[in-house]
């Protein structure tokens, strides 16, 4: 079998990255570059820089790699389906799915600041499934806190004045009991 | 101390893809968090955002019911959120319960509607139904838009074995009773009532578009359980019912020959769900579509029961409970404006 296809990738900072083309690919704005020939060298991110660009990097080689084992197990279930292998596949399969939802809860139990650069890094790179990922984790954070928590956790400055604040409460009490 | 702020301008776009995400199901968070600051209540409080809300979510949540009680009782209005936007005090569902004007009341604004007489002494049965639906609106954005109210009425006093069902429709467009059907009851299908749209062991089936009653010929079933209309998880229209501590769930199919019958296509054993004793007590009394919740009233309690992960929910003490409506909205800061002397969007 033919070794896969790599690309290098280069950080904000210098740093260079070899990745397999099917994980890199996973970036839609990679993609792009790609197919427009801007390869040689090295593909330049320079909004990203290196200690997010592997954490990005790893979350494209797990689901890269997973997309590639669920293709060939198809593949494989398809070959051998009067011997009963199918089962096995689509069991392998199962495993893999909660593998990589594993993957994912873990992948964000980040401290806010990483989390931040990763959905800068996701929306930049245009990876869909790491953005879809990074805003639910945040939405989740959001869930439970009162405006002021939220402020606290993300940096925001309450630009409301006491009045503004106070008449959005007295309409809205029931939320924040 | 306070993580380092980015740039608002690299922040703003991601924003709405956070909020987005806020579940529709605790609608007080998304409350909460447009307060946090002025651009986080502009994107909230904007109607672009509201739409791109509902069409994420697909599925409204299950925010209150109305549960009807036996003996000419006032029905009680349950949130099923906490904390809950409703009040329960501020609606009064039947203020007139002597006399019968048929009203439709908006839960999400508190507006009620009083509709005019339609030619009858008896309803049996009522359900409101968005006006659009046949030119196939996806009901994301119809709240309070034009609707259609189909009756089952009956002409004598009461409804009577061997007896006829008619049913009327209201039209909010034209603020008058029009389309008429009529289905002649069998003799022995009075046993039991359950409106909306379920009489006795003989279930009726109003069609809308062609202004036409069916009676849906019930499944298989010894005794003389009570049905609750449902949609099952392919689309088509379910049945449920209670026997001997199982609750039976049936789907209508047509057969290769063209006969539509009733398959059973789950069993689910009620006692490995709560622990009921006297089992004769209990009925399945609503079915919240979408989020495939179905009510039972049991001796204890009423439960709620969500089919897809079998969780069980207590959500009111025990009374004769014979129905449940459903309330299913998407609760936002900007439907609620009714309600409220000033939009958020002022500020």
């Amino acid at each position: 079998m033919a070794s896969p296809a790599m690309v290098t990738l280069i950080s904000s900072d210098d740093a260079r990255f070899e990745v397999t083309e099917a994980a890199a690919t996973m970036s839609q704005t990679i993609r792009h570059m790609i197919e427009d020939g801007c390869t040689d060298g090295g593909i330049p991110l320079p909004n990203v820089p290196a200690r997010t660009l592997a954490k990005v990097l790893e979350y494209c080689n797990k689901h890269a790699a997973a997309t590639a084992a669920e293709s060939s197990a198809a593949g494989g279930a398809a070959a051998g389906s009067d011997s009963g292998s199918s089962s096995s596949a689509d069991s392998a399969g199962k495993d893999d799915g909660v593998d990589l939802a594993s993957f994912d809860k873990a992948f964000v139990e980040v401290d806010t600041d990483t989390l931040y650069d990763l959905l800068l890094a996701a929306n930049y790179l245009d990876v869909k499934t790491l953005l879809d990922l990074c805003c639910q984790k945040v939405a989740d954070m959001i869930r439970g806190k009162t405006p002021e928590q939220i402020r606290q956790t993300f940096g925001i400055k309450n630009d409301f004045s006491p009045e503004e604040e106070e008449k959005i409460r007295k309409e809205n009490q029931w939320a924040f009991e | 101390m306070a993580s380092p702020c980015q740039p608002p301008e690299l922040m703003a776009d991601l924003v709405s893809e956070i909020l987005l995400r806020l579940p529709p199901e605790d609608p007080a968070c998304l409350i909460r968090a447009s307060l946090v600051c002025k651009p986080w209540l502009r994107l909230i409080s904007d109607g672009t955002f509201l739409r791109r809300y509902r069409a994420f979510h697909q599925t409204p949540p299950l925010l209150a019911f109305l549960a009807n009680i036996c003996g000419n009782r006032e029905p009680r209005f349950i949130p099923f959120t906490a904390p809950t936007p409703f009040k329960p005090p501020a609606f009064v569902c039947s203020r007139r319960p002597a006399a019968r004007v048929p009203s439709v009341w908006d839960p999400i604004t508190g507006d009620p509607q009083v509709l005019p007489k339609p030619d009858c002494r008896y309803i049996s049965g009522a359900v409101v139904l968005c006006a659009s639906a046949a030119a196939g609106c996806d009901h994301l954005d119809c709240h309070g838009g034009p609707f259609l109210v189909v009756c089952l009425v009956c002409l004598g006093i009461s409804p009577m074995p061997g007896g006829a069902t008619d049913a009327r429709v209201y039209t909010s467009d034209a603020g008058s009773w029009g389309a008429q059907a009529s289905v002649q009851l069998g003799l022995d299908s009075l046993g039991k009532m359950n409106p909306p749209v379920v009489i006795g062991d003989e279930n009726s089936k109003y069609s809308l578009g062609k202004d036409a009653f069916s009676l849906i010929g019930p499944p298989d079933l010894d005794g003389d359980s009570e049905f609750v209309l449902m949609r099952t998880e392919d689309g088509s229209l379910g049945l449920a019912a209670v026997r001997d501590s199982n609750l039976y769930l049936w789907s209508r199919k047509v057969n290769p020959e063209g006969v539509a019958g009733c398959v059973n296509c789950r069993v689910i054993n009620l006692q490995t769900l709560f622990s009921i004793r006297n089992r004769n007590t209990t009925s399945v009394i609503g079915f919240a579509e979408g989020v495939e919740v179905i009510f039972m009233s049991t001796y204890v309690g009423m439960f709620a029961i969500e089919l897809k992960s079998g969780k069980v929910k207590k959500v009111a003490g025990p009374e004769d409970y014979f129905s449940v409506l459903p309330v299913m909205s998407f609760y936002t800061p900007y439907c609620g404006r009714c309600n409220h002397q000033h939009g958020l969007a002022d500020l």
